[in-house]
């Protein structure tokens, strides 16, 4: 895994890098490039479910490109255009909102895969920032997938209560992201 | 916002939470645009639950199929969706469906941990039940990376060998592997603590432990059975393409 120094995790520039040109079949070559993508939209959508579907929408749309034999850097660049386009229409669609007003700008995106683990450190720092009450119901909710009522035995509490508390949990996981 | 409104989008976020821990599709509308951040910041945290994430085999499978047509995949009807699911279920890689499985594979494969260098499978009579053989020329043991002890009793741990996809599952000292694939439709299932079962989040349909169909009027067939072997040092492999 690519190590990163703290003080530029999420500042990363972008790096245009031009990879040599592939002997590897079309096919093959989206495929490897379409795994990198169904990453960094899972990462951002949070269900297999609807990764999968933009996964498909950005092959759908990288056909012909793949028919023009461009090279696997130009089609990696396209591809990941592509899925922030989709992402930004995924929210756009759910949220009723303009896709301007959903861009992720509190997340860096970049046209590169991300490496490995990146969003887990990312996560991970926000939740560092939280209080310790909401970072232990967020950990044990989303990152040990105990079920509610597990975690509302976990930190003694009722179960409407931890409903309401993993809102303002996710309220203030919200807020330490957008001002990191 | 009131004590009341609070509770209710309290309540509202928890579903789409649900939904997105059990991988199903995020229902959130435009009545939800005011807690959007947070609803975003959720699926960030779902979406690193599982470390870095890989497409399935079977989705892997569709988009090949994609990309060589060029064009859409045809909605499937509900006996070629079965079908297709058998198919993959059954030979997740390899051409299992080809080939005919043979009798001595049988029934539960599973490994204990070996007191010789190489065990071969613990194999009993019943229940009849398929299991995947890769095509011998395709074929390799792959080293899970586990131990023996990082299986917890009773709790499915899923690993992919190649691209076969499997849950361990570790009883006492014998760990037997099944297919990762729903008999139904060939989607990924996720291991539900709270219920302690195989979930699909394609249709909801459910395995236990076992791999066994949850379902009492019409039960989907077992899960395929996965090759596994414990070497004499305990490491946990999985036999893969």
């Amino acid at each position: 895994m690519e190590q990163e120094r703290p003080g530029q995790l999420g500042h990363r520039p972008a790096e245009v890098v031009e990879l040599p040109a592939s002997t590897a079949p079309p096919v093959d070559v989206a495929l490897e490039e379409l795994e990198f993508v169904y990453a960094y939209i899972f990462a951002r959508v949070g269900n297999r479910a609807d990764a999968e579907d933009l996964t498909q929408q950005v092959a759908l749309k990288a056909i012909p490109r793949l028919r023009e034999g461009a090279s696997q850097g130009a089609i990696r660049s396209y591809l990941f255009a592509t899925a922030r386009s989709a992402l930004a229409s995924f929210w756009s669609a759910r949220f009723g909102l303009p896709e301007e007003e959903l861009r992720e700008d509190t997340w860096v995106d970049s046209n590169q895969p991300e490496p490995a683990g990146e969003s887990v450190e990312r996560v991970e720092r926000i939740l560092s920032q939280l209080p310790s009450n909401y970072r232990k119901l967020l950990e044990l909710r989303f990152l040990r997938g105990y079920s509610l009522k597990e975690v509302a035995a976990e930190l003694g509490t009722t179960l409407g209560g931890i409903k309401v508390m993993q809102l303002r949990a996710l309220r203030a996981a919200a807020r330490v992201a957008g001002n990191g | 916002m009131g004590e009341r409104d609070e509770r209710k989008a309290a309540e509202r976020l928890d579903r789409l939470v649900g939904d997105a821990l059990a991988g199903r599709h995020l229902k959130a509308t435009p009545s939800d645009a005011a807690d959007r951040e947070a609803i975003q910041v959720a699926a960030r945290l779902a979406g690193v639950r599982d470390g870095y994430p890989r497409m399935t085999s079977a989705f892997r499978r569709r988009l090949t199929g994609l990309l060589e047509r060029g064009e859409p995949p045809r909605v499937l009807n509900r006996r070629a969706a079965l079908a297709a699911g058998l198919g993959l279920a059954a030979g997740a890689v390899g051409d299992a469906v080809a080939s005919p499985l043979s009798g001595q594979l049988e029934g539960l494969v599973a490994a204990r941990r070996a007191p010789a260098p190489a065990p071969s499978p613990h194999v009993q009579s019943t229940p009849k039940r398929p299991t995947i053989e890769p095509r011998p020329e395709l074929s390799r043991w792959w080293d899970t990376g586990l131990h023996v002890a990082d299986l917890a009793d009773g709790i499915p741990h899923r690993v992919t060998a190649g691209a076969i996809g499997a849950f361990l599952v570790r009883r006492g000292d014998t760990v037997t592997g099944m297919s990762s694939v729903c008999t139904h439709y060939p989607c990924e299932l996720i291991w539900q603590e709270d219920k302690k079962l195989l979930n699909c989040p394609c249709h909801n349909l459910a395995f236990d432990v076992d791999g066994q169909s949850t379902k009492e009027n019409y039960a989907l067939p077992a899960l395929p059975y996965v090759r596994v072997r414990v070497s004499a040092d305990g490491r946990v492999e999985v036999l893969g393409t």
